[in-house]
């Protein structure tokens, strides 16, 4: 019973001095809270970073696991293994870097594919439709190469940016004239937004897809690249063999005939 | 011998070969909203490590 008395009465003693908050919370400040803020984004960032894909998940958690045997050799102050971790996450960390490098450039680029996904999208009229299949039947009857990015939700600005600008309507006469050999334009991808030629020697990042045929040409893997990074859609005319394709998704689809690349597009341009 | 020595290994193999990375970099693609909550709880961790348990 005196007990409870006591603490009554220091309970009363503390209100006395005005002192309702607990010791630590005279620590939190506006800047805590702008601390708080700046950890979560980071923590945000490299979450997203690392569980974005299956293989730099798999070194973080080495990493990690390195970091957390590390630890256990320091609080038992373990002296062989604390010399041999101590040395470790540092020369661990480069080797990452360097190995893991083609994994995170391929994670950096989706991550940007999530964050340029624009919320409208401007598809072409039936009418740009038909240029650009008429487009690539005359290039594959001249075995022309060509290379003609339509844009979707992902923007393509990054590639526009360094090519030559057009803004032209789309017509099948330019693009065909874009492609003919040994002019300055032929060399690189055509990028289309709605019913305009954005741009015309765009340089993509190659495919490294291992599954593909050692033999691909360099505009097939262009066009795959692309189709990997983004939700574009790519026509390829081969300059060898003057087939059709079309590369989706990372999906390369070889088209039959003009009605097949028809029904594609249409899908596509919807 | 040979089976003591494989033993020592196995925790850390056996992590290796359950496809764990795999595991979680699936579900966080289903439930990409965990990755906030999980960030959330990460930054009030660090938080109180910083500056309440100091002082508590």
């Amino acid at each position: 019973m005196n007990l409870y008395y006591d603490i009554i009465i220091s309970e009363l003693d503390n209100d006395k001095e005005g002192d309702f908050m607990p010791q630590w919370a005279s620590q939190l400040s506006w800047s805590t809270l702008i601390d708080f803020y700046l950890i979560y984004v980071l923590v945000v960032f490299i979450l997203k970073f690392v569980l974005h894909n299956k293989r730099v998940f798999s070194m973080f958690l080495f990493y990690i696991i390195i970091w957390i045997l590390f630890g256990i050799a320091n609080y038992f102050d373990l002296k062989m293994a604390g010399v041999a971790y101590e040395q470790l996450p540092m020369l661990l960390l480069i080797f990452i870097i360097v190995i893991g490098a083609p994994d995170f450039r391929l994670t950096l680029e989706s991550l940007w594919k999530e964050t340029t996904r624009q919320g409208t999208i401007i598809m072409g009229s039936d009418r740009t439709k038909t240029e650009i299949i008429k487009a690539a039947v005359a290039l594959s009857k001249e075995s022309i190469g060509g290379l003609i990015t339509i844009e979707k939700h992902n923007n393509l600005d990054q590639y526009a940016q360094r090519a030559i600008t057009l803004n032209s309507e789309v017509s099948n006469e330019i693009l065909v004239n874009i492609f003919t050999p040994n002019t300055p334009l032929h060399d690189g991808a055509v990028i289309i937004r709605g019913d305009k030629i954005v741009c015309a020697g765009a340089y993509f990042i190659l495919s490294s897809n291992e599954n593909f045929e050692k033999t691909t040409g360099s505009r097939h893997r262009a066009a795959l690249g692309i189709s990997e990074i983004t939700d574009s859609l790519t026509v390829v005319v081969s300059e060898e063999t003057g087939s059709i394709s079309l590369a989706i998704n990372g999906v390369m689809t070889k088209m039959k005939d003009e009605n097949t690349l028809n029904e594609y597009l249409s899908l596509f341009m919807k | 011998m040979k089976t003591i020595l494989k033993f020592l290994i196995e925790p850390i193999r056996y992590i290796g070969s359950r496809g764990f990375a795999e595991m979680v970099v699936k579900f966080f693609d289903r439930h990409d909203w965990l990755i906030y909550v999980v960030a959330f709880f990460v930054a009030l961790i660090a938080v109180f490590l910083i500056y309440i348990q100091p002082v508590l």
